[in-house]
């Protein structure tokens, strides 16, 4: 585990991405939070947390890197928006509600029938609190020290939205395969 | 392809059409205008791009010591006598030696040339630090190079959190358990007992004392 990143061409690689992705994040910061200054703040907080990851980002212009912009925003708007209302992670009755320790694994026959654009579409209704834990895990490969980094979340909760969003995937993709079994 | 392969497409293509739909959002009441957009984009470039250029990133700390150094000079300006005048401007060249030691360490890798030690730690020998950090609220961590300089300690609290955690670059997890600001143990792979807050952590990477704590930790770690 590399911890301190290189850095050698950080500025640079850091204004490709501002010049880049800046405006989105700020669209999508304002759709969260409804307010200029909190989404300015988001956006920074963002950029932050992008910084810190940096030298994972093989590619700039690549889908993956879009997702994971999007992924990141979304969570330091939800960040700056609890901090302004005082709330905690502690406090967020989502993580409390049941206590999920054991691992769930996608079963693979669900995943193997189930055709790709209905996957894709199953995704987008995933909750966005479990989809983007997914999406650090899968897509960016990150651990779950690094996943609760990048996005401000404790280990616990990072865990328990993997899990949770393991299981919510699985039983919508059943709950397809059932409707149409020829999906 | 195979499952997971296509599981991981998937996850792409779902968040790749959401961006794109984003993107091309058109503008409404509902939306920021393009000049909203470019305004924000002006400020967040111009607070962040200082600490992009700058070694360690503490972007909070630039920003505080701005103010600070704003409203100093404004002080000044107002109190007439020279002699309290003095008192204030050593008091900030005092605080700015001791706070600078300790917060704007350079990283090793981006400024090796300007590497240094903090004065003001008794740090054991061969002991390096390397990088302190708390620019994401409620999140520090500390780097510390050992004396083989073949780990890095990446010491680490959230705000909230069971305690005192160390990852070493083997991939191994350390709770420190910490009691009024003494290490009196460490648990492998077990739940340490005290929460920090936000100020107790910050208690320990910014004084002379907490930091003992932490490095008399990595001295054990590697006894």
């Amino acid at each position: 585990m590399s911890i301190v990143p290189a850095m050698t061409n950080m500025p640079n690689t850091f204004n490709l991405i501002f010049d880049m992705y800046s405006g989105t994040m700020l669209k999508v910061a304002y759709g969260i939070t409804r307010d200029k200054h909190l989404a300015e703040d988001a956006v920074q907080e963002s950029f932050l947390r992008i910084t810190k990851n940096l030298e994972r980002l093989e590619d700039i212009y690549s889908p993956e890197t879009r997702g994971y912009i999007l992924t990141i925003t979304r969570n330091a708007s939800l960040s700056v928006l609890k901090a302004r209302k005082g709330i905690t992670d502690r406090e967020c009755p989502l993580d409390e509600i049941e206590n999920v320790q054991e691992s769930c694994d996608l079963e693979q026959e669900v995943i193997s029938k189930v055709g790709f654009e209905e996957l894709v579409s199953t995704i987008r209704e995933l909750p966005k609190i479990y989809a983007d834990v997914l999406y650090m895990d899968w897509v960016m490969d990150l651990s779950i020290h690094e996943i609760s980094v990048q996005l401000g979340l404790q280990e616990d909760t990072v865990k328990k939205r993997i899990n949770r969003g393991k299981k919510t995937l699985q039983k919508q993709l059943i709950k397809k395969l059932k409707r149409d079994p020829v999906l | 392809m195979n499952l997971d392969e296509k599981l991981r497409s998937a996850f792409i293509e779902a968040y790749a059409q959401e961006y794109e739909e984003v993107a091309e959002m058109k503008e409404t009441s509902d939306t920021l205008t393009e000049d909203d957009i470019k305004y924000h984009q002006k400020k967040i470039r111009k607070k962040i791009e200082p600490t992009m250029q700058h070694p360690c990133r503490h972007i909070n700390w630039i920003r505080t010591g701005f103010i600070a150094a704003c409203l100093c000079i404004l002080l000044c300006g107002f109190i007439g006598n020279p002699a309290i005048r003095g008192e204030i401007f050593n008091f900030i060249l005092e605080k700015y030696d001791e706070y600078s030691t300790v917060l704007f360490v350079p990283n090793s890798s981006n400024a090796p040339n300007e590497k240094k030690e903090p004065q003001n730690l008794l740090i054991p020998e061969g002991y390096t630090i390397v990088e302190v950090s708390g620019d994401l609220p409620g999140y520090y961590e500390a780097c510390i190079l050992t004396p083989s300089n073949s780990y890095f300690l990446l010491i680490q609290v959230a705000a909230g959190g069971t305690g005192l955690s160390v990852d070493t670059e083997r991939g191994t997890t350390i709770e420190l358990k910490i009691e009024e600001h003494e290490c009196v143990g460490i648990e492998k792979d077990g739940e340490s007992t005290l929460i920090f807050s936000d100020e107790e952590f910050g208690y320990l990477l910014s004084t002379q004392d907490g930091m003992e704590v932490l490095i008399e930790f990595v001295h054990q770690l590697f006894k």
